[in-house]
Order: C-alpha cells, then structure tokens, then sequence
C-alpha cells in the first residue's frame, strides 16, 4: 500500500514537472532572440566525442586540438567523452547547446542527425560536425583528406616490405577507411608494383585485443609490415614483438612500437579548430563543407624510423611536395588509371575521381587482398 | 517493515556522501554538482524528458529480473532478450508491409515473443535439468548481442548509411509517438502501465501467488502442490517477454533503427534496479527513476564540469555497491 501511494507521489511530481517545464520553455524562447549583442563576447566551445580520450587514437587527436584552441585563443572549451551514438548524443549536444557555448564540435559520423535535430532548436549556435554529410545554416562539416597521408606512407610500406605482403588491420567497411586502404595501397603499388595489401576487417573502432589478434593472423600470414585504421597501438605493438615493421594510424605512435613503426598517418585537428574559432570570434562564420588535406596540414606523415633509407624518405617528400606546390589534384592518387580487385578499369589514364566517388568508395584497387562486406539488397 | 524502506535512503545519502568527498578532491563543490544534476534532470523540459526516456527501458528491464527473482530465480540475461527483442521488432519495421496501424502492435508482439524465446532457452534448461540460471542468461547475451551485431554488418544493413553497421531508419509507421518536442515517446507510458499491470498480477493471481510461494519457501511449494519447474519456467519468460519489449521499444522511441550498441548496458542495469526495489514492481518504477537520474545526472556533471566519464562511472558504480551493501543490512534486521 506505501508502495503505490509513494509511486503515485512521484509520478504527480513528474507530472507536474514537465507541465511546468513545458510552461517554463514556451517563456524562455520568447526572451531568447534578445541576446545577438553586438560586443565581442567571450567564445566557449564544446566538444562530444565518442569514446574516451585514451592516448593515441581518433578522441585523443581531437582533444589535442582542443586544447590547442583553449590555449591558443583563452577561450573556455568543455568536453563529454564516451558519448553514446543514437542513445545519449541528442542529450548531450542540447545541453551544451542549453548551457550557451557557441560553437559545439560533434566529432562522429553517428552524430550527425542528432547534431541537425538540435541545431533546429537553437538557430543562434554554431554547430561542427566531423565527417557527416548533412549540412544546415547553422551546421558545418569538417574533415580532413587523410587518403593523401595514407597514401605516402604506402610508399614508405611498400619500399620495406621483403615477403611483398603488408597486412592492414581496417576497423568498419565503410568509404573512409575503404579509401584509406586504396590510397595507401596505390602508394604501396607506385613503388612496388609486386607488393600485395591484405586487409583484415576488426568490426570495432577500438578493442585493443582484437586489433591484435588481427595483426597476429596477419603476421602469421606472412606479412611484414602491418597497418591500421584502428584506435589503439595494439597492431602496433604486435608488430613490435614480431620484429617486423608497421604504419601508425592518428598520432605518432612511435613511442609504442620504437623499432617497428616506421612512420604514421596522423591528424592535427588544430589547423581547422583554429580556423573554425576565428571564424566564428570574427563573427564571420558560415556553414562551410571543410575537406583539407595535407598541404593545410591537417593531415601529415609522423618522423621516420632511422630503417628508413634516405631514398625512400627523398620519394616520399617528393610526393609530399607535389601536393604543397599544387602539381597534382587534391584528389591524387586518386587519378587514373586506376584498376579495381576483378581488373576493370575504374578510371582511365589522367581522368581524376570526383570528391563524390571518393566519398562513396566502395571498391578495393587490384593490389588489395580482401573483401568489402556486400550490403543488403 | 519501516527498515525496507529505510535501506535504500541511507544507502543513497551514504553514496552521496562519499562522492561527494571524491568530487571535493577534484576541486569540484560537491553541493553545487548535485544542484546541477537535479536541475538539470528536473527543471527543465527535455532534462525530465530525457529522464523518463533512460527510465524506460530500466523500467522494463528491472521487471524482467524482479519477476525471477520473486520466484527466486536470477535472470541476468535480461541484455540478450532486450537485443533479441529489438531485432524482431526491427524485422517487423523494416520489411513486413503492414497497414499503418498494425505496425507498432505487431513490433511489439515480435519484441515480446523473442524476448521470451530467449528467455525460454535457460528456463527450460533451469526447470527440466536444474542447470543455474545464473550462467546460462549471463552467455545468452553474448549471442543475441553478435547475433545482432551479425545481422547489421550483413543483411540488415541499410542502403542509405554509407555501409555503416546501421538499418535504415524505420518508416514513420514504425516510430513511437514523441511529445512536447522532446524525446519523450510513448514507451514510457507503457512501461508504466505495464509495471502496473505485473504488480496486480504478482499480488492478486493464483500465478503471483505461486510465484512468491516458491520464492519465498519452495518447500513449501511443494507442499501446496504448486509445480515449481512449471513457476520457475513462466516467471523467466515474463521476465524476457518484457526485456524484449523494452528492445522494441528502444529501437522503435529512440534509435529508429537497429543498430551493434542500442543499449548502454540497461539488462545489467536491470537487476541493480530490482534489488533496490526488493522485486516490487511498483518500487521498480521508483528505482528505475533513480537509475535514469543517474544516467542523466552523470551526463549533466561531464557537461559541466568536463570531468572524466570514468569518474562519472565511478560515481554509479558506488551507489549500487551502496545499494548492495544496504541489502544485507536488511538482511540483517
């Protein structure tokens, strides 16, 4: 008997509360269009991310460009890590949005429609989301063109492999990581036309086990050189081990494999943090699509291990130079003749894929060993 | 009597207090990030509707575990049956042409049938052969969690998400109705009713009866001449028949599409909330209320303060082990 009075308790309460929060919102959003000063007003970012920091991965770079920004400019930047896509991240994103930060970065792709349902009930902030495709007055995508770094440090693989055989622990079949293992299979390809990419899929971002067992196999194989789109070192560490050599994903990951690693393919989100930031403390800020690459230095190769010989590290500044000086398109390598796994011809001689088909790529080029996970039809 | 319910109020303060230690060691004033987590669960709109939204599914989930367990049963399992309740559900949703009207119905009977076939698997085995329970739920979450994580890497997975591990979102048919602008859907009135429902079921049925009887004395069960394989068989299927239910309703009120993670661990979460509730259906919308706060609360302090989620799962790790603790001193009394 106590407990249904004390239940009935609660839910008057409830009741009552949400009635009164209702009443409360409708008098709230009248007050709100008030507040467009003109003053220069203190900027406060927020960051969501989608898994914890940790140390070496996709959340852990972000987090250094946010705190490049919080130091650079003094602004007041805040975070919530471990956000969980579809359940928590609609929450998430309005509190900040509630709490009056300006700028609010949502730094996953399973953000996306949450970040839009948002922004629709606060036209006066400024939302950023990384990778997405869907855009809005007050929605910005961000990305980085991580396919030209991958690709240089295919180079660097496919000039250290002795077996011909790299191995490449891949997280999820999806077009980003599909066109980062094409990009750094065609530069496996330019200076080792022999030389084979065998992908081996994990199914998760981050599980530094499985990442492992992945590279053990790989190695088991044959492989001699192994790289990742993964989060954690793990395949790092078991090249490590194994005495054979590998590519880093995200940051330097040096420091995990001294002798393994011979270079990686990492992020520096700062470079459009900054720009984002200044954009919107100028008050000049407009929904941009933003996909830079290496020669605004948003992506770029970590030092090379002494293994390295000098030409190698020559050819591979070569390329770099190419993209810098503008020789070349943005989308290189991405440039024909470029032959898929069953040796059609996807692109001809000189014709340059379009940033469309780079963003739904869904084939593997002819040096790449490996299936795509066919969808459903 | 007065000491059932004084348990859970002392474990609770006692938790705060420690916390609220923890949280003055940090620099953060432990007053003020309890202030910010009720307002922000309770003032507002969508901080309350979100509270009944984490709420839900612990509703459904508490009940799926307080049943066995009035019947003396662990079902940890209530996670796998939520999942396979979920994909029944998103099977319906996604490709059985129905007319408009009957889709939710029909999500919802799949999500319950597959929670109960899944629940049915250890029940058999616990009422035929006694096999624990215990393990038997706890490895049929891994199944049903890669059987869904199978489904949408492969078969399910939508045209439209860029070969993500996603379906495609559910037609509108297939959605649970939202209200006042917030994430509030319908499935948290139904958890509510149905809680209700379990509560009048466990105290006035010749089925409740039997099920406390068993509980409580299965001796003495068996002396009145109730079958106990047959109580403990029917409680562990209501129990998954609502974590299925909670699945569909996951999928159908928030998710809108099936996907690997549609459940922040609410199965496991589930039996915190029925023992804070000693199994009472009524005290389980209670406990589950205290969870979603948790939830919300723990997201408003990182919001705020940018403190570590592992802080903030520290934080509710130690009001359950609190909760525990105050258990056994009912125990004691």
């Amino acid at each position: 008997m106590k407990a249904k009075f004390l239940v009935l308790i609660i839910l008057a309460v409830l009741a009552a509360g949400l009635l009164a929060g209702c009443a409360g919102e409708e008098g709230k959003q009248v007050t709100t269009p008030a507040t467009t000063p003109e003053e220069k007003k203190e900027i406060k970012a927020a960051f969501v991310y989608v898994s914890p920091i940790g140390d070496a991965g996709w959340t852990y770079m972000h987090d250094q460009g946010r705190q490049f920004i919080e130091k650079k400019y003094g602004i007041k930047t805040a975070y919530t890590e471990n956000v969980a896509e579809g359940g928590d991240d609609e929450r998430v994103i309005r509190e900040y949005a509630e709490q009056g930060y300006d700028v609010i970065f949502t730094t996953s792709f399973g953000f996306m429609d949450a970040t839009i349902t948002v922004a629709k009930d606060f036209p006066d902030t400024i939302f950023e989301h990384c990778s997405g495709y869907k855009t809005a007055e007050n929605v910005g995508t961000y990305f980085g063109r991580m396919y030209q770094a991958r690709y240089l440090t295919g180079i660097v693989a496919g000039a250290m492999t002795k077996t011909n055989k790299i191995g490449y622990v891949a997280a999820h079949p999806i077009p980003e990581v599909i066109r980062g293992i094409n990009a750094f299979a065609l530069g496996v390809k330019k200076v080792n036309p022999e030389a084979k990419v065998y992908v081996v899929w994990t199914g998760t971002w981050y599980d530094p086990a499985k990442e492992k067992e992945a590279a053990i196999s790989l190695l088991d194989e044959g492989c001699d050189v192994i790289a990742q789109h993964q989060d954690s070192p793990a395949a790092q560490q078991a090249a490590e081990e194994r005495g054979a050599y590998s590519i880093g994903y995200h940051s330097d990951m040096s420091k995990f494999a001294p002798n393994a690693h011979l270079t990686a393919a990492v992020w520096n989100w700062s470079v459009i943090y900054s720009y984002i930031i200044e954009q919107v403390m100028q008050g000049t800020w407009k929904s941009e699509e933003i996909w830079w690459g290496i020669d605004r230095g948003v992506v770029g190769i970590a030092p090379f291990n002494d293994a390295v010989p000098e030409d190698v590290r020559k050819m591979v500044e070569e390329e770099k130079e190419k993209y810098l000086s503008g020789e070349v398109a943005e989308q290189y390598p991405f440039v024909g003749p470029i032959y898929d796994q069953q040796g059609n011809l996807v692109k001809a001689e000189g014709e340059v894929m379009t940033d469309e088909e780079l963003l739904s790529m869904n084939f593997f080029v002819d040096n790449v060993v490996g299936e795509i996970p066919a969808a459903s039809e | 009597m007065r000491w059932n319910y004084l348990a859970p109020v002392i474990s609770i303060v006692a938790s705060l207090a420690v916390v609220g230690v923890m949280l003055a060691v940090m620099g953060i004033n432990p007053l003020e990030a309890y202030i910010v987590m009720f307002s922000r669960s309770f003032a507002s709109k969508f901080g309350l509707a979100e509270l009944c939204v984490k709420t839900t599914p612990l509703i459904l989930t508490g009940l799926a575990v307080a049943i066995p367990l009035r019947a003396g049963l662990w079902n940890i399992g209530a996670e796998g049956q939520l999942y396979m309740g979920a994909f029944a559900a998103s099977v319906v949703a996604l490709y059985i042409n129905l007319p408009e009207f009957l889709v939710i119905p029909l999500m919802m009977a799949a999500g319950a049938i597959f929670g109960m076939g899944w629940a049915a698997i250890p029940a058999f085995l616990k009422a035929k052969f006694d096999l624990n329970e215990i393990i038997s739920t706890l490895l049929l979450n891994y199944v049903a969690i890669y059987w869904v994580e199978y489904m949408v890497y492969g078969p399910m997975r939508g045209k439209e998400v860029y070969n993500f591990p996603y379906t495609d979102l559910f037609p509108d048919a297939a959605t649970l109705p939202r209200f006042f602008g917030t994430r509030l859907h319908l499935g948290f009135l139904i958890a509510i009713l149905i809680a209700i429902a379990i509560y009048h079921i466990l105290k006035r049925t010749d089925f409740g009866f039997a099920v406390r009887v068993v509980g409580a004395n299965p001796r003495a069960a068996d002396y009145a001449g109730i079958s106990r394989q047959k109580i403990i068989f029917y409680s562990m299927l209501l129990g998954g028949m609502l974590a299925g239910i909670a699945g569909m309703i996951e999928v159908s009120g928030i998710q809108l599409r099936l996907r690997p993670a549609i459940s922040t661990g609410y199965g496991y979460a589930g039996i915190p909330v029925a023992l804070l509730a000693s199994g009472n259906p009524l005290l389980v919308i209670l406990s589950a209320s205290l969870f979603g706060f948790l939830y919300v609360g723990g997201s408003a302090l990182q919001t705020t303060y940018s403190v570590p989620v592992a802080i903030v799962y520290v934080f509710q790790a130690l009001i359950v082990l609190f909760i525990i603790g105050g258990q056994s001193l009912r125990r004691g009394d």
